[in-house]
């Protein structure tokens, strides 16, 4: 390390690449510490999502039967050979729920990602263009909230095929419009800043402007708008498969509802776990963006 | 306002025309020859020719096309979306593949179970949403409050599909009940066998959606409290029941209403699972398996009609907001 380094403020050392590494851990474990204390119900939220993710990640490793295994007989109640009993052919419902969160949250994660991305990309051109771009843009972003989500799933699904990769293409499609609007808003407010008139008098070009002085500004609330969306893109997912266009041959929650009303009689165990997991999870999510929007915009507090 | 709704009906009829060619075109270009399952088995290159003849899927898609070389459009008077809007605007609707029967009988015959479930899940919705909105508003902070807002949190989270299911199960479990599923009942020839039928179905759907539009009144009643006129409401000695319902409810709706016409949207979609669940014979069931099937004439129309409540649906919000707050002019 150089010697003059140590006169540098702390900002111009991170520039540097250069951090406070011996007090940079344990400082942001104390501010993270203090977040989560001062947002109780988005670390429970988060809590949720992590004991889930986890849950799907590790699934090969700690379930205790494949996901697929006939490791009893039919509709067994709870016992301690299978915690929450066996569904209408005899797989372990535990080993399924845990196995279910895989396609759930892959599905969500990469939809959500990939469709804000877009989203924002239209939501950028949009707003800063204005104009004839924006005008068609913006009908078409109308028509498309307006529109049924689930028909629209369910035909590009059903027509594409139902796979993993025409799933996440059509959540993908679900997500971009609302993204789009609410990003074209901030930009049309962050566009008539000065630091934007600046760099356009210094003759920057389009691109460079959107990309260095908009899109930074705008990234956050992107963020946050993602979050805000997981939830309900696992409740889609999860209808989707309901209705029997999910992914085919993967353990699913919504397909293992679905498969509880073939048993006859009714098996209370197959019913109620699938769904509960689906429901913590979007609750999980739902929780956390709250708290993520209101630590952002601290106006909204206790407005929800 | 005349002008602004008959502006806005052209927009409508713009963006029903956009629908229409798009779902034309994605169900052409999307892999599947809908000519192969008719054939059947034992089926020739020739035989595939002779029906894509007979359907008239040997022609080109659109009067208008582009082309990859000069002059790059080619015009034909001949051509498959041509004949399709004609025949459309004709009223034929075409042929259903599910029971070969024509589309527009099959739809008004199964619009009413589709139009009852929403219209009671509409009900439902306002009726426990903005009463409940208003009452955890004005009690921030109470007990009522929170219980409100935490069932409204869950409301959210929780899949319709599920509590159908368990609607279904549990009671059959533990009581020995089941919903009335199976055949519909028509709402004339017994109106309360009719309502059992389609009120759990309602229920079900306005669980989510009146959560939604209680913590959307609940905020946009809370933000409106903030203003000055209702302080002046409160210092010019009117009753607090009167300036909460006179002059805080009618200025939170616009919002709320917005939001309205939105879940009315997600009902349609709404009506496809929960009359999958309990056997209804409605709309959304129709539409299903007619996807399944890849009926051409059943899905384009489908679209249509989801097209046409929703441009309605928005006509309709936009027209209640200059109601509610005559500040909002339309010229």
């Amino acid at each position: 390390m150089p010697e003059n380094v140590s006169v540098q403020s702390p900002a111009v050392l991170a520039d540097m690449g250069i951090s406070e590494r011996s007090e940079g851990i344990s400082a942001t474990l104390r501010k993270l510490g203090t977040l989560a204390r001062q947002n109780p119900l988005g670390t429970v939220g988060l809590i949720i999502i992590l004991v889930f993710a986890g849950a799907a990640l590790l699934a090969p490793y700690l379930a205790p039967y494949s996901a697929t295994a006939l490791s009893g007989a039919k509709n067994e109640g709870m016992s301690s050979a299978h915690l929450f009993g066996t569904e209408v052919v005899g797989r372990d419902i535990f080993s399924r729920v845990m196995f279910g969160g895989r396609i759930s949250m892959s599905v969500a994660f990469i939809s959500v990602i990939g469709g804000a991305s877009a989203g924002m990309l239209i939501g950028i051109i949009s707003g800063y263009f204005g104009g004839t771009i924006d005008s068609i843009i913006q009908r078409t972003v109308d028509t498309a909230i307006a529109f049924p989500a689930l028909l629209l799933l369910l035909i590009v699904t059903q027509l594409l095929g139902p796979s993993f990769r025409t799933i996440v293409f059509a959540l993908t499609l679900a997500v971009i419009p609302g993204v789009a609007r609410i990003v074209r808003g901030a930009v049309l407010s962050e566009k008539n800043n000065q630091y934007v008139e600046a760099a356009r008098s210094t003759g920057a070009w389009a691109p460079r402007i959107l990309l260095r002085h908009i899109l930074p500004n705008v990234i956050a609330l992107g963020i946050i708008v993602m979050t805000t969306l997981l939830g309900g893109i696992i409740l889609a997912e999860a209808s989707l498969a309901f209705l029997g266009l999910g992914v085919p041959n993967a353990a699913s929650w919504g397909r293992d509802v679905s498969d509880a009303r073939l048993a006859f009689p009714y098996h209370i165990p197959s019913a109620i776990f699938p769904g509960a997991a689906i429901t913590l999870t979007v609750l999980g999510f739902n929780i956390l963006g709250d708290s993520i929007r209101d630590i952002a915009d601290p106006r909204l507090r206790g407005s929800r | 306002m005349q002008t602004f709704i008959l502006r806005r009906l052209l927009s409508g009829v713009i963006i029903l025309f956009v629908l229409s060619v798009t779902v034309f075109l994605l169900l052409r270009i999307v892999p599947g020859d809908p000519a192969i399952r008719r054939c059947g088995l034992n089926c020739t290159r020739a035989g595939i020719d002779a029906i894509h003849l007979e359907l008239g899927l040997d022609k080109p898609y659109f009067p208008v096309e582009l082309r990859r070389g000069p002059p790059f459009l080619s015009f034909s008077k001949d051509s498959q979306y041509g004949h399709y809007i004609a025949r459309v605007l004709k009223g034929n609707l075409g042929t259903s593949e599910l029971n070969h029967k024509p589309v527009g009988e099959q739809i008004i015959s199964r619009l009413p179970v589709t139009v009852e479930i929403m219209v009671i899940t509409l009900l439902f919705t306002i009726l426990i949403g903005i009463p409940f909105g208003i009452i955890s508003a004005t009690l921030r902070n109470s007990p009522i409050d929170y219980i409100v807002r935490s069932s409204s949190v869950l409301g959210l989270a929780i899949p319709s599909f599920w509590v159908a299911t368990l609607v279904l199960v549990l009671p059959s479990e533990f009581w020995g009940y089941a919903p009335p599923i199976g055949r519909k009942i028509a709402l004339m020839d017994d109106p309360i066998g009719n309502f059992k039928q389609v009120a759990p179905a309602a229920a079900v759907l306005a669980l989510g959606s009146a959560a939604g539009i209680m913590r959307l009144t609940r905020s946009s009643l809370l933000e409106v409290m903030r203003q000055d006129y209702m302080r002046t409401a409160r210092a010019k000695g009117l009753q607090e029941r009167a300036v909460i319902l006179k002059h805080g409810l009618k200025n939170s709706m616009i919002p709320v209403i917005t939001v309205l016409g939105l879940q009315v949207s997600g009902l349609l979609g709404g009506a496809i699972i929960v009359e999958q669940i309990f056997t209804l014979p409605g709309l959304g069931d129709f539409t299903l398996r007619s996807l399944v099937l890849k009926d051409y004439d059943v899905v384009q129309t489908m679209t249509l009609y989801a097209g046409v409540t929703v441009v309605a649906m928005n006509l309709l919000v936009d027209v209640s907001y200059a109601w509610l707050d005559p500040r909002i002019r339309y010229s």
